[in-house]
């Protein structure tokens, strides 16, 4: 696998003074092309604050992000363009109906007005949102505002998506839906950056799992390689092990 | 490197988006400034004679009147703002979309001021209904009462944008109108004209120059009234597009400040 994003010493300090907080401490990942990297991390590990610096939507401190050897800050409507950032709360203008946010999506993003109904259509299709076309986002169910939330993210055919604790507060039926949209995204080469707190999610998921803690990252590797490593059985019993030799 | 006028149908359609949302609104905020401008006008034309104001307040005030129809959209726009800032955080999509961050945040008051203009763009009428008879078309200056209306309609969409942007929470929303709005709007000669205030005191009168509220009034009574007795049409005018710009610049960075965006 080739890498698609590189990041080096990415630091990010909230606040100045006494009430400064250190988020990342230098983090160094590189996100290979195709690949579903899994950030995991207990509360307050870093994990969002990670995913927002690699959508823009937050700055680091310090560090760099390239994208085939360019600082994506060189061009960063640019890099947007290839990115689609699905959000743990649903960030959608609560005014326009379901179908309306996904045509202005697709149009935000320069696509034609006739490509855009024929993808606003084909995800419409795939997500079963056509029955709430017309409806509004405080409308919708928590599964089916994920499910628009992801179909507004894959508008623009993205190379590369964030998905910020895609199934929090989802049915177990809802989750699996979600699981299996996550690997069919794989299969065609859409590389994914997943935030998760679920460790069954991220080891059925994942060809990587990132375990971040306190701004830094204590191990990267495939669920397989971590769980033989540390003679788990399950990804969940590697993160508990790593939780107890830190506390002690 | 992606170019500026790359941007523009970006822009476009977020504007276009923000027009959609207000379309729902448009005949409650007509109803609401026809109640507005045909109770002050009625007032201040009919009924305070009385107490010996001269008829002809009533045009002053149909004029003054149009003149800050937009300012009544400040309240409910820095709501809206704030409330999205502190709640569900709608702008952090516009944040992420493929435009320099200054752009999507700088449409926001391009888009509160469009809104302005189509209410204010009826606000004449409104205004002149119960006050017709006194109303001196040959004083009337169209090209100016055009470029002020716009001027008007954008200053304050970017003046609400900059009070959003400083405001710290919706528990401080309430002293804003009191505090800020109220003040502004009533030293900058919702009752009375530059000139008498000059002629009064001047040294408040050149104190009331830093008001931009003053440049409003002033300059849509002078395009609707005529000119002799206001402050010249084209010193409004530029006062007017330097306050729009220098609150829109400040309301940028300060949202961009508080968002902590790229």
């Amino acid at each position: 696998m080739s890498i698609l994003l590189s990041l080096r010493g990415i630091t990010k300090v909230y606040g100045v003074g006494t009430t400064a907080r250190t988020a990342l401490k230098g983090v160094d990942l590189d996100i290979q092309k195709g690949e579903i990297l899994g950030l995991l991390g207990v509360n307050g590990a870093g994990k969002t604050t990670l995913a927002s610096i690699i959508a823009t939507l937050n700055p680091p401190t310090s560090g760099t992000i390239t994208l085939n050897s360019a600082s994506i800050y060189d061009d960063v409507p640019a890099y947007r363009k290839i990115i689609g950032f699905c959000p743990q709360k649903p960030n959608v203008n609560p005014q326009l109906t379901i179908k309306q946010n996904l045509l202005f999506a697709g149009r935000f993003y320069g696509i034609s007005a006739e490509e855009t109904e024929s993808r606003v259509a084909q995800l419409m299709k795939r997500f079963e949102l056509e029955t709430y076309a017309e409806n509004y986002i405080d409308q919708l169910s928590g599964g089916y505002k994920q499910r628009f939330l992801i179909a507004r993210a894959l508008i623009h055919k993205p190379q590369l998506i964030l998905f910020d604790e895609p199934t929090v507060a989802l049915d177990p039926h809802v989750r699996h839906e979600v699981w299996d949209l996550l690997k069919e995204l794989r299969s065609q080469g859409v590389t994914i950056v997943l935030t998760t707190h679920y460790l069954d999610e991220a080891e059925a998921l994942s060809d990587r799992v990132c375990i971040l803690d306190e701004g830094v990252i204590r191990l990267i590797d495939t669920p397989a390689n971590l769980k033989s490593e540390h003679g788990k059985a399950r990804l969940e019993d590697v993160f508990i092990k790593l939780i107890n030799e830190k506390n002690d | 490197m992606t170019t500026f006028l790359s941007y523009l149908p970006t822009l476009g359609h977020l504007l276009y988006a923000d027009f959609l949302t207000f379309k729902h609104l448009f005949k409650d905020k007509i109803v609401d400034f026809f109640i507005y401008a045909s109770l002050t006008t009625v007032v201040m034309s009919h009924f305070v004679q009385g107490v010996g104001i001269s008829a002809n307040f009533g045009l002053f005030t149909a004029a003054t009147g149009v003149a800050v129809s937009g300012m009544f959209e400040i309240f409910p726009r820095v709501m809206t703002l704030l409330s999205d800032l502190e709640g569900n955080k709608v702008i952090s999509y516009d944040t992420t979309l493929p435009i320099p961050t200054w752009m999507s945040l700088t449409r926001i008051g391009l888009s509160d001021g469009l809104r302005n203009l189509l209410v204010g763009s009826l606000s004449l009428p409104f205004g002149l209904l119960f006050v017709w008879n006194e109303f001196n078309i040959a004083n009337f200056n169209p090209t100016w009462f055009i470029v002020l209306l716009i001027l008007n309609s954008l200053f304050f969409g970017f003046f609400g944008m900059f009070l959003a942007s400083f405001v710290k929470n919706m528990s401080k929303v309430g002293s804003m109108w009191m505090r800020v709005i109220f003040p502004l709007w009533t030293l900058g000669g919702f009752q009375f004209t530059w000139l008498s205030l000059y002629l009064k005191s001047p040294f408040f009168s050149y104190l009331a120059l830093l008001n931009p509220f003053l440049y409003t009034m002033e300059g849509m009574r002078a395009a609707i009234l005529g000119q002799p007795g206001s402050l010249p049409l084209w010193v409004c005018a530029t006062a007017l597009a330097s306050f729009t710009i220098l609150c829109g610049w400040l309301a940028v960075q300060n949202i961009m400040k508080r968002l902590d965006c790229v």
